[in-house]
């Protein structure tokens, strides 16, 4: 009992057999884009990144940021719902007594361990108090696998960068209006 | 009478039955039950029972805040409102007596609306900061909001605001979360007797307070938490330490005082950390209390001084040892006549007859029992709750399991003189605890002569440890599986709700090391429930009792005693 299947041999075509000619249409086409490049950059669809950074739409979710209140203060809570939601398991907060009893409640540790990330969107999906965005930042490289726990410093330096946007969107009347409907005024607690 | 003698006069032996078929029926006993209906269900209750008790009794549910089992009668809520017939409005069930046939009815719509206007009149002036509230998760507001209120809110006006993060000793009070149902007012009046709590002022300025803004100064704060059906009392060991949705509960015996109160043990299962221990509601030992010193007592098991590996002092140096150089050593040294072996009646009685079984083949003849003497003989609590001047759990165990072995075994007073004569080993098996938890014991150290080596099984340093030659981990009682016999005479489960700890290990583990001379690696074996099922069920607990209903509140064994001032 043979195991062996006698296969019909297929003979290639002499122009596939001779691969000079596919060779020789390949490099047109490389020719042809070097050519473009070097006579006509600006049709290439290649930017010169680090140096030129694309604009990305400002819906884009990107890295978290925490935001803060007018005080300056972060506006987390550590109500830790957040951390429920996540599916990922990456958002680490220790929660201390604030020594406001106004306020109650912070988070002195907040961490975020991006690359456990999958940038869902969840925890900013279930925050309460609108403290945690996905940012529009998009960067996320390191040599060291520590540098990617991100601190609550970190995500608030994040945020900083992205102030505008999210004053912007937090604080315009129109915007709580057509984002959050009618009864609920810009998140606070107190 | 025993549960023991009632369990077998259900159940008689199979011979008996004809007999008893044969005979004539006994002539029934006048009524003394009151029937009445609920939601078409018909409850057979005794007289005085109330409505929401007869509910409870059939199966069926009553939203209540102020209503407790174990406290007196406020009716202040109005949550529990249920349909009487003939009666023109709805009425409390936590505060109307059952009567023969009356027509109860829980679900009607009248009911759900009322209940609906009830709860949001109690979330007038509810701040709703369950963002920072720790009891968010087991809130009685978020339940009820859940399954009754879903009502759009229409509170306009500015709410009425209180005090908030009042420090009032273990406790923190926040008045403006309060919805007054006097749950603690009652406890710290009927409980404890020491009445801190009251509600001051009136109508929607009626605050929950502490007279003299003291502080609580009884020894069951934390039950204060735990009764409170919103976040108004928090713990301050609990607070914002983890949400409670993070923890799961193990159902467990507290092992650091004789009265063996339910307790549940809360863990969060990912990190296998003990976040806080709560009472578990036992109407025959602790009801719905525990005390602080149970409550909080748990930290040791997580302190500095825990001991970790095996250490042994030898020629003026520590050096850290496996178990099996123990083991190996071991067998020798226990050389009858050369050794005094102290057993802890810390240890769970599957522990106790493993490693005494070991010992009797060892022909160990002097076995000390390490509890107070005067404190095992004080089987009432000293403070007429719940608090045992024992502070180890299974003395009365201790004697069963020696009795079931035919063990001689001393008393700490006798082993004092024991040790005296000068052995050349000391042994001390299952000792928890830190230096005043085991204070007890201070004779017995001091009692060894210097020429006697010292072997100390214990989870923490003890001053002692520094002349000792063999250190061992020993397992918490929360690391355990097992059962511990009462001061009531009650035999109760314990259960581990967290894998053993470093390179700790239970008697289990020592006897098996001692007879086999090889260290156990499995943590955690299910050594505790198997000799539980072989060893202790037999000896005690008669046969009609299956593992899985023995496992929830206990059996008495031996003699039932009256229960202390819980009663």
């Amino acid at each position: 009992m043979s195991s062996v299947v006698n296969r019909p041999k297929y003979k290639l075509p002499i122009s596939q057999r001779v691969y000079l000619i596919a060779i020789v249409k390949g490099m047109m086409i490389t020719g042809r884009h070097f050519l473009k490049a070097l006579f006509n950059p600006k049709s290439m669809p290649n930017i010169g990144y680090p140096e030129k950074k694309r604009k990305y739409s400002p819906r884009f979710r990107g890295l978290q940021i925490l935001t803060l209140k007018a005080n300056g203060d972060v506006r987390c809570t550590a109500c830790m719902l957040c951390a429920t939601a996540c599916p990922a398991d990456c958002i680490h907060i220790t929660a201390a007594e604030h020594p406001d009893p106004k306020v109650e409640k912070f988070p002195k540790e907040f961490n975020i361990d991006m690359l456990r990330c999958v940038f869902c969107g969840m925890c900013e999906e279930a925050c309460p108090v609108d403290a945690i965005r996905m940012g529009p930042n998009y960067e996320l490289a390191s040599f060291e696998r520590s540098d990617f726990i991100f601190s609550k410093e970190d995500l608030v330096r994040l945020g900083n960068n992205a102030q505008s946007r999210v004053q912007d969107e937090v604080t315009s009347p129109q915007n709580v209006e057509r984002l959050v409907g009618r009864d609920l005024a810009p998140p606070s607690l107190h | 009478m025993s549960d023991e003698k009632n369990v077998k006069a259900v159940a008689p032996p199979s011979g008996a039955v004809d007999q008893k078929v044969a005979a004539p029926p006994p002539p029934a006993p006048p009524k003394k039950t009151v029937t009445l209906e609920i939601n078409g269900m018909k409850v057979e209750v005794e007289p005085g029972t109330t409505v929401f008790n007869a509910a409870v009794k059939a199966g069926i549910f009553i939203p209540h805040y102020c209503y407790h089992p174990d406290l007196s009668i406020a009716g202040v809520c109005r949550m529990c409102m249920v349909e009487i017939e003939k009666v023109p409005r709805p009425q409390i069930s936590c505060n109307t007596v059952a009567t023969e046939g009356m027509v109860v009815k829980t679900d009607t719509d009248k009911i759900k609306e009322t209940v609906k206007s009830v709860l949001e009149l109690h979330l007038i002036n509810h701040p709703l900061d369950c963002p920072i509230c720790d009891k968010a998760g087991e809130c009685g507001l978020q339940n009820f909001y859940r399954d009754y209120g879903l009502y759009t809110p229409r509170m306009d006006f500015e709410k009425v605001h209180k005090p908030k993060v009042q420090d009032i000793g273990t406790i923190v009070l926040d008045s403006e979360r309060c919805i007054l149902c006097t749950r603690c007012v009652r406890f710290t009046a009927e409980v404890t007797k020491t009445s801190e709590l009251g509600i001051f002022q009136r109508g929607d300025r009626s605050t929950l307070k502490i007279y003299d803004d003291g502080h609580l100064r009884n020894d069951y704060t934390g039950n204060l938490a735990d009764i409170c059906p919103v976040g108004a009392l928090t713990a301050k060991d609990f607070r914002f330490q983890q949400r409670v949705w993070f923890l799961e509960k193990t159902a467990s015996v507290c092992g650091l005082c004789a009265h063996g109160c339910n307790i549940d043990v809360s863990v969060n299962p990912k990190k296998n950390e003990l976040y806080r221990v709560e009472p578990r509601r036992n109407p025959e030992v602790n009801k719905s209390w525990i005390c602080d010193d149970g409550r909080w007592g748990y930290q040791y098991i997580t302190a500095d001084t825990r001991i970790h590996l095996p250490k042994k002092h030898w020629e003026g140096v520590w050096r850290d040892h496996t178990w099996m150089d123990f083991f190996k050593e071991m067998p020798a040294l226990l050389e009858m006549g050369k050794a005094v072996v102290g057993l802890s009646t810390q240890m769970t009685n599957e522990e106790l007859f493993d490693l005494g079984t070991t010992l009797k083949n060892l022909e160990v003849t002097s076995v000390v029992r390490l509890a107070e003497d005067e404190a095992v003989e004080d089987k009432k609590p000293f403070d007429g709750i719940l608090k045992h001047r024992d502070l180890t759990p299974n003395a009365a165990g201790f004697e069963q399991v020696m009795k079931w072995l035919g063990l001689k075994w001393l008393t700490l007073a006798q082993g004092i003189a024991e040790v005296a004569r000068g052995p050349e080993w000391v042994f001390a098996f299952g000792l928890e605890g830190g230096e005043e938890r085991l204070a007890h014991l201070q004779p017995f150290w001091g009692a060894i002569p210097a020429t006697s080596r010292l072997a100390v099984h214990a989870t923490n340093a003890l001053p002692v440890l520094s002349r000792a030659t063999w250190v061992l981990p020993n397992v918490s009682f929360y690391e355990k599986n097992g059962s511990f016999v009462s001061a009531l005479n009650r035999l109760q489960r314990v259960k581990a709700a967290i894998p053993w700890q470093y390179m700790a290990r239970d008697a289990h583990a020592v006897a098996l090391g001692l007879r086999r001379g090889d260290d156990r690696e499995a943590p955690n074996s299910r050594a505790g429930e198997i000799s539980f099922q072989k060893v202790v069920a037999p000896n005690t607990v008669s046969e009609e009792v299956t593992f899985k209903k023995f496992t929830k509140f206990g059996q008495n064994v031996g003699a039932t005693e009256t229960l202390g001032g819980m009663a």
